[in-house]
Formats: C-alpha cells, structure tokens, sequence
C-alpha cells in the first residue's frame, strides 16, 4: 500500500487527513516542520508527499522545500508533491493554478485546504497514478 | 558553587522618538542620479551635433556673396573658414565626450560623469568665446546664459557657480587678449571700442545679469530636485509600506483562514463517517458546525478582497494583456459543480476578447456576479453569458440569470457593503453582503460601467462595458 508523509505545522489538520487516509487503505506519517520532514523523506522516500506553503519561521517555507526536493539525488527528486495552502491562491498569495510551471512551482497539484474530502482523496489518487506512469 | 550563566540574553530596547526628519536643505541636495547624468552628457553631445551642422552650414552658404552680404548687416563677419574650423573642432571634441561617456558606462563611478559634463561646457565656453567676439552682434554674448543655465540644471549651486565664473573668467580674457593686441585686430571686440572705464562699467552689467540669472536659475532648480527628492523618499517609504501590508495581509489571512480549515476537514470527516456512525442529531448539528465555519470563512475573504481592492486604489497596479473569454471559462469552470448540483443550463457566447487589465481582480468580479448568478437561479433554470469586443480596445459582458430578482427601488444600493435584499437573504443564507462591493471596487479600478436590469421573480442581467486599460489606471487615480 502507498506511503505517504504529511508535512504542515497544523497538527489538527494533519491528523484529519491521515485519519481520511488511513480509512482509505494508506500507510500515513506526520511531520510538523520542514527540517524533520527532509529527514523523513531522506530516510524512507513517500510514494507522495502532502506539503503545506506556510510553516511558522517561513511564510514560503513549503515552495522552498519542493525546490530543494527536486534537487535532490536520486528518487527523492522525482516524489509527488501536492501542496495545500490555507490561503487563498488567487487571493492574497496572487497566482492561479494554470500558473504553476516546473521551473517555478515543481508540484503535481496545489489545492486550498478547504477542499472537498472526496476531491482530495481523488487528487492524491491521480498524482500516485501519474507517478507510477 | 553555582555553575555559571551560559544563557542568552536580549533586550527590547523602547526606540527614541525621534523628532522631525530635518528638511534639507537647498545645498546640501545629493548629486543627480548616475542614470540622469549620463542622460544629460548624451543629450549634450546631441545637442553640440546640432551646433556643428549650423556652423558648417554657415561656413558654407558665406561663400555665397549675397548671403556673405546678408550676415554682415546682422553682425556676423564674412568668415567662411572660422566656422568651418569651429564646427570641426567641436566635431573632433564631441567624439572625444561621447567616447569618453562609452568608457565611463563601464564604470560605476558617478562622479566622472560630472566631470564629463563639466569639461563639455567649459570647451563649449572657449568656442563660444571665439564664436562671439569674430561677430559685430553684441547680442550673441547672451548665449553664455544657455551653459549657465544648464550647469544650473546640471549641477549643485556651488558647481553651477563655478561655471558661471568659468563663463565670466573666458569672456573676460578674450575681452584682454584683443585689447592686449594678443589676438588678431579684424576680430571684434566692443571694449576695444570704448575707454577703460566704460569698457569696466560694460562688463560689470553683463556679469551683473549673468549672476542675477544664475542666483534665479540656481534656485529654482534646487528647489525642483529637493521636492524630486521628497517625491522619491515618500515612493519608497509607500513602497515599503506596501510590502509590509501584503505581508501583513498574507499572515492574517493564514491565521484567520488555517483554523476554519481545520475544523472544515474534522467535520467533513464525521459527516463522512470516517469516524464510525453517528446518531442523526448530531450529524445535524456537525453540519450546521460546518455550515457556519464555510461562511465565516468566506466572509474573511470577501472583507480581506474588499480592504486590498481599497488599498489597492493607492498603488500602481499591474496590468496585462489576456483573453476575456479564457478568463470567463476559467470563472465557469470554478463554478460548474455548483451549478450542475442545481441542474443549470449553461449558455455561453463567448468570443475570443482581447482585453489588458488587472487579470487576477477581474476574475474575482466576474466569478462574483457568476456565482450570484447560479446561487439565485431556480432549479433546472439558465445562465447565459456572452462576451464580444467593440470598438478601439473596449469589450461587453453580459451575465444574465433567470432567478429570483431583484426589486426596481433596490437595485442602486445592491452594491454596498453588507446589503442583502430580504429574498436575498431568504433564498442564500451563506450571503456575506460582500460580493457586490467587491465587484464595484474592480469596477472602479478599470473604468467599468456596470447596467443592472432586472425583474423581480423573473432574473437579473449583469451588462458590464469595459473601456481600454488607460494610464489613468496604471498611476493609481482610480
């Protein structure tokens, strides 16, 4: 079954969705900031990664960490990553989703937090699908 | 023994307050800034280009009699080959400024191109010198006043001082030199027509003007560049300011926005029956729980749009060039689950619209009206949108909705903060009041006039005529 690691600082919302995750069939970790989430991912690779933006000592810690990830050696630099955001994307942080290019954003998805249950579920789906292609 | 303090230790020290910023004063102005000087040094050299076609052009037509003839009663001696000599001097001491400014574009010192335009005027002052004591027209000793001028322009008041006495120093000694019999006779010279005295008496009223021009001139151009400087410290405290309240307002949102997230996914996973079965009663309230944190969240959002949208109006905004129609699909597209869940036709005609504005707040007005649109439809009813452009850049878009309608003496006020009409808020109890006045701020800041026809009981259509983006916009006066 696919592993999948939650990085975000809001421990409420980490839990919901590993408590959503886990009833569909995934094997679910949390980790709470971004240094202890590399040192996940460095130590076993996720077949996705669930990553918030905002993290407390960085409002734009989550896009610095995708562009770490990426370069990376080996697997780690080809893990999913579906960003959440509780911001609006539109709204202050000023993009649209049709913005993100692999150059600037290197993410599979960015979804607002505020998304449906069956619409994520559904995201996490498509990105561990388009990762085995 | 107590073990020693390795600890750490910060103080938060009260800042002084600190009294009024100290005007500056009309000498103490910073240099022009190194963009602006090589601006003028470039703008000199094309302006001494144009000096040396007028002195070829002279040279040239004097060896025509009747044109020799004609100057000579202006003042201007028949001397074809002086003009020639001066147009090829100043041809030969203008690739030498404009080489030496090519060279100093490499650098980053600023100084050395005050000293570009510094030996650029006082070259032009040893020309002019010549130029204006071979000619009988007294009145071509004024041009001195050009370069004083614009050294004024140029330069401090003590530079431009200095240039003034450079143009008094090399008049002065051509008046000497001529009088000394240290430059030909045939060259004219009004004080060798005049005793010693009135000779003095002459070159202290021309010095008297040149100084009373160049005390005028001076000042007003101190006064300019020290309110260019208030200008340019006041845009960058705003432009300060602004990223200090995007900043501001990222956070904020964040603050307010994560916790409601939280509890949308926590109740979604009870309602969901993630957590086991629940009994009916307390699936009702979880809901109403969720019902409440969605419209607290939206309500956060539309104030936090409202207040950017109203600080907006004070900054430069960034417009672009992008399709009216994607943008309408792409407001479509966010919304059709909505419309789908309440069986809406949707019918489009939209054409493509090419369109400059601020793309991401028109999205947000147009998504507005779009979601008004589908919310107070009546069930398996239509939504018609068309877009087309005019004429000289502008575009229509029309939103039309057979819903529930809006009474003729409510319409004016459905675009204030927090207005709801009763059916309104009837029909969609998540209603923040908010939306409308965003879509008038939008409205506002692109010079969009906004025609509301509707029926009550029957529909509403939205007609939205957009003018060209102008520069109006760009500056903010909006």
């Amino acid at each position: 079954m696919a592993y999948i690691l939650i990085v975000d600082d809001d421990n409420d919302y980490a839990e919901a969705i590993s408590t959503l995750l886990t009833n569909k069939g995934y094997d679910v970790a949390i980790e709470n900031d971004i240094q202890s989430g590399l040192s996940s991912i460095r130590e076993q690779i996720p077949d996705l990664l669930l990553l918030d933006v905002m993290f407390p000592e960085d409002s734009s810690a989550g896009f610095s960490m995708a562009r770490r990830i990426r370069e990376e050696p080996g697997r780690i630099k080809e893990l999913p990553i579906l960003m959440l955001t509780a911001v609006n994307t539109m709204f202050p942080l000023g993009f649209a989703t049709d913005d993100i290019d692999e150059d600037w954003l290197p993410v599979q998805a960015f979804v607002e937090k505020s998304i449906d249950l069956d619409v994520l579920c559904q995201k996490v789906q498509d990105c561990l699908l388009g990762a085995n292609e | 023994m107590s073990s020693p303090d390795t600890s750490h230790s910060y103080r938060l020290v009260p800042a002084k307050k600190s009294t009024a910023t100290p005007t500056p004063q009309l000498d103490d102005l910073p240099p022009l800034p190194r963009w602006l000087l090589h601006r003028n040094s470039n703008w000199y050299c094309a302006l001494r280009w144009y000096t040396v076609a007028f002195f070829a052009t002279l040279g040239l037509v004097m060896f025509n009699e009747r044109a020799a003839t004609l100057f000579k009663h202006i003042g201007i001696l028949n001397r074809p080959w002086y003009f020639l000599v001066l147009a090829l001097v100043l041809t030969v001491g203008n690739i030498a400024f404009m080489h030496d400014i090519r060279r100093l574009d490499k650098e980053e010192n600023d100084t050395r191109f005050s000293r570009n335009l510094f030996v650029q005027i006082l070259f032009d002052f040893v020309v002019l010198s010549f130029f204006v004591h071979f000619n009988q027209n007294i009145s071509l000793h004024f041009l001195y006043l050009i370069h004083i001028v614009l050294a004024c322009i140029f330069f401090s008041r003590a530079q431009s001082l200095l240039v003034t006495l450079a143009a008094l120093f090399s008049y002065s000694l051509i008046e000497v030199a001529l009088v000394r019999n240290l430059l030909p006779l045939e060259a004219y010279s009004l004080t060798t027509q005049l005793t010693i005295a009135e000779s003095f008496v002459y070159l202290l009223s021309i010095f008297f003007i040149w100084g009373m021009i160049w005390a005028l001139v001076s000042y007003l151009s101190a006064l300019l560049r020290l309110e260019s400087q208030k200008l340019t410290e006041a845009n960058a405290k705003l432009t300060e300011s602004h990223r200090a309240r995007t900043a501001f307002l990222l956070h904020t949102t964040h603050e307010l926005k994560a916790p409601f997230a939280a509890i949308g996914v926590n109740t979604q996973l009870l309602l969901k029956g993630h957590c086991g079965k629940l009994p009916e009663g307390a699936i009702h309230t979880i809901k109403r729980i969720d019902d409440r944190a969605r419209r607290l969240t939206t309500e956060i959002v539309d104030m936090l749009q409202l207040a950017n949208l109203q600080e907006q109006t004070l900054q430069k905004h960034t417009a672009r060039n992008f399709d009216l129609n994607t943008l309408l699909a792409g407001c479509l597209e966010q919304h059709k689950a909505l419309a789908s869940e309440k069986d809406l036709t949707l019918r489009l005609e939209l054409k493509d619209t090419p369109y400059t504005g601020v793309k991401e707040n028109l999205e947000v007005m147009f998504s507005n009206i779009i979601v008004n649109a589908i919310i107070y439809s009546k069930s398996a009813g239509s939504v018609r949108i068309r877009c087309f452009p005019t004429v000289n850049g502008r575009a229509e878009v029309y939103i039309q909705d057979h819903g529930i309608g809006i009474e003729e003496h409510k319409i004016p006020s459905i675009f204030d903060e927090y207005y709801r009409t009763d059916a309104a808020a009837k029909h969609n109890k998540a209603s923040t009041g908010l939306g409308l006045s965003i879509v008038r701020r939008v409205a506002l800041q692109h010079n969009i006039t906004i025609e509301v026809r509707s029926t009550f009981g029957e529909g509403t259509t939205f007609i939205f005529y957009l003018p060209p983006w102008s520069t109006e916009n760009e500056n903010g006066n909006r």
